[in-house]
């Protein structure tokens, strides 16, 4: 198994093409379609390595309460865990807010979705997410919550 | 002057006379004050005819009664009717009758008649006067209120006035507050070259300068010898001239002078004080209508601007709500076709692990390349489409100067095109968004294709300040030594739909719809062959200060 990945995409073939996609790459993916859907998973879920956004769905109202309250859940359940913004819309602005606001690892748009970049980004975004994951258990912070503990020791 | 002549007065007069002598005819002659021939009014018992034209300018020149009469002729009386020292006419009676004389006695009973009659003329000529003159400040009153526009309501006025006072040439300045000239807004009559029309009188210069300086008016009775007089119109033997003044006249000293009326007329002495009271009662009603006009061509602009903001802010909704809808659209597009090309781009992938014979391969590779092909078309379409719509970021403040150099950059010009750039120092802020990159960066793409496979290729771009309309603009002008466009092309420049090679048609549109819903302006000059320059005004931001280059 080489990382575990969820996918939030409310667009059913764009769901199944993602995951379809990583599943192929020997990725554990679990695929939603809702916000609802995606904090049901992240509650039982542990040691997710990396979850990919539509942006639009996190972008419910204009100050994303719901969508941070979603990424703060994933922050809070390990500090390792990427995020990845997808767009179906791509303008500077939400390319703004995707690194800015959501501290997401990359940002792909859909209507220029090129599936090799995808793919490399993933890789490299999990193997990070990996990485951070051992030390994390190393020093046996298994829980989320000691995130910020663990972020002082880690980013002085 | 108004011609009066009541027939029905002078027919009784004369009747009178032919009973009160008891002489079979009698006829009024009417002298023209001018001293041309006495002219027949009036006569009674016209078998007495011809009357003596000798005895009546004998009387005429007397001013007393004359008498003739031999045996061979009849007997004739004239006695001048004379009213204030002047002869107004003549009243004659003629008989006949064999030993018919007249005397003393007939001259003493006719001569309170003819008094009495001019004085009853004078008293009509005053009636009809005064009823021609009340009509016309009526009509004058009716066409000047229902009249609005303020070069109409000058024109008007300079008729009526010149109708009032029977004058048959006129003018009418205003005073300019800025320069002290008084300026030819409306003339009338004959003789107004373009030279004359550009005459202007200073406060103080000639008779209306003289006019406009003491706000008080002026009969000019010989306008060729009056010193104060520049003249204008040889032919012009006479005028009248009176102020337009603000304010009732009683107060006049306070008001501004607006103003003056100028009436000529080529006979000498055609206008009397009468005239000149009459014209400062008109130059009220005048006054009255002119503040109304420049009252309401005040808030017709007034309510123009307000129409052209009310435009603009229902244009700015419509946009909103076809923003929200073409995001929407966007979005559903993208998400749509995007699947294509990526979609397609697995296939590929998982074909290329497999075993496929060549032709087969070749086949569906093709294949593929055109399903990518009709779905990127699309994307790029929509995305040229709704660019418009797109949110496009908050307003921030941008130096211009940087935008150009970050697009010119990113346009990345061959090395065969020389490019020049001119940027100006210290230029104000502009206030946009980011994607204002884009429009630059859009116009420098489409000169570098323009200029493709032309021998000379220049790319300039020049940016300065500018004052205007009270505003500070920032220009930017990007020239190419390109193709050109041909005027016929020109026409559809902005069109939505402008297909080009290699384009979706919708660059030059949504450039200067970007540009003027922010405000700005875009526009172009080209020659077919030499090249094109397209020139962009941007506002400034408000307060700004300007950013270094």
């Amino acid at each position: 198994m080489r990382g575990k990945i969820l996918i939030v995409e409310d667009y059913t073939d764009w769901r199944e093409l993602l995951s379809g996609l990583l599943q192929r790459e020997g990725y554990e993916v679990k695929d939603v379609a809702t916000l609802e859907q995606a904090r049901k998973y992240i509650d039982q879920a542990r040691d997710l390595d990396l979850a990919i956004l539509d942006i639009r769905l996190v972008e419910i109202d204009d100050t994303n309460e719901e969508g941070m309250r979603l990424l703060s859940e994933i922050h809070e359940r390990g500090g390792f865990t990427r995020v990845i913004m997808i767009t179906g819309h791509g303008t500077m602005e939400s390319q703004r807010k995707a690194f800015r606001e959501f501290h997401a690892f990359d940002f792909f748009r859909k209507e220029q979705f090129d599936s090799d970049d995808f793919r490399d980004t993933v890789r490299e975004a999990v193997e990070q997410a990996t990485r951070e994951r051992g030390a994390w258990k190393d020093k046996d912070y298994i829980r989320g919550r000691r995130y910020e503990r663990w972020q002082q020791e880690h980013e002085p | 002057m108004v011609e009066a002549r009541d027939t029905q007065l002078l027919d009784i007069a004369v009747q009178q006379a032919s009973r009160l002598v008891q002489a079979r005819g009698s006829a009024f002659y009417l002298c023209d004050p001018m001293g041309q021939q006495p002219e027949l009014a009036a006569a009674h018992g016209s078998q007495e005819a011809p009357w003596s034209r000798e005895l009546i300018q004998r009387a005429c020149r007397s001013r007393q009664a004359a008498m003739a009469g031999t045996s061979d002729s009849p007997a004739m009386i004239a006695v001048p009717s004379v009213w204030h020292g002047a002869v107004r006419g003549v009243l004659l009676v003629a008989d006949s009758s064999p030993h018919r004389t007249f005397g003393e006695q007939e001259a003493a009973l006719l001569q309170p008649l003819a008094e009495l009659t001019a004085a009853a003329m004078v008293q009509a000529e005053r009636l009809t006067r005064m009823q021609a003159q009340f009509r016309a400040l009526h009509a004058i009153d009716v066409a000047l209120t229902s009249s609005l526009e303020l070069d109409r309501v000058l024109n008007l006025i300079l008729v009526k006035a010149t109708d009032l006072v029977g004058a048959e040439h006129g003018s009418l300045r205003l005073l300019d507050a800025e320069t002290g000239e008084l300026v030819l807004k409306a003339h009338l009559g004959e003789g107004w070259t373009p030279e004359i029309c550009a005459y202007t009188f200073r406060l103080g210069h000639g008779l209306t300068g003289w006019v406009a300086l003491h706000r008080k008016p002026y009969l000019c009775a010989d306008a060729l010898n009056d010193p104060l007089n520049v003249v204008l119109f040889e032919q012009m033997r006479s005028g009248v001239a009176v102020p337009l003044l603000e304010g009732l006249s009683e107060e006049a000293q306070a008001g501004q002078v607006l103003g003056v009326l100028l009436l000529e007329s080529a006979r000498p002495g055609a206008f009397e004080q009468r005239d000149v009271e009459l014209l400062e009662a008109f130059a009220q009603v005048a006054v009255i209508a002119m503040q109304n006009a420049t009252r309401h061509q005040k808030l017709q602009l007034l309510h123009d601007a307000l129409q052209d903001e009310h435009e603009r802010r229902v244009a700015a909704e419509k946009w909103a709500v076809m923003g929200q809808a073409a995001t929407a659209l966007a979005h559903r597009i993208n998400n749509l076709i995007g699947l294509v090309p990526a979609s397609s781009a697995e296939i590929r992938r998982t074909l290329s692990g497999l075993e496929i014979p060549p032709e087969d391969r070749e086949w569906i590779d093709t294949n593929l390349q055109r399903i990518e092909r009709s779905g990127q078309f699309i994307l790029r379409m929509a995305d040229a489409l709704f660019r418009p719509f797109q949110e496009p970021g908050p307003l921030a403040r941008f130096g211009v100067n940087r935008l150009v150099k970050e697009a010119l950059q990113a346009a990345d010009p061959p090395c065969d095109v020389e490019v020049m750039v001119d940027l100006g120092q210290d230029l104000p802020p502009v206030e946009s968004n980011s994607l204002l990159v884009d429009v630059f960066l859009e116009l420098f793409t489409n000169a570098l294709r323009a200029m493709e496979g032309c021998p000379e290729k220049q790319l300039q771009v020049r940016t300065r300040a500018e004052v205007a309309e009270a505003d500070t603009w920032v220009i930017v002008r990007i020239s190419d030594t390109g193709i050109g466009i041909t005027p016929e092309k020109a026409t559809h420049m902005w069109d939505m739909f402008k297909q080009s090679e290699d384009g979706v048609g919708f660059g030059l549109w949504w450039v200067r719809t970007f540009i003027e819903r922010q405000g700005g302006t875009i526009s172009f000059q080209s020659q077919p062959g030499v090249g094109t320059t397209f020139i962009i005004r941007l506002r400034t931001a408000k307060d700004s200060e300007a950013v270094k280059a």
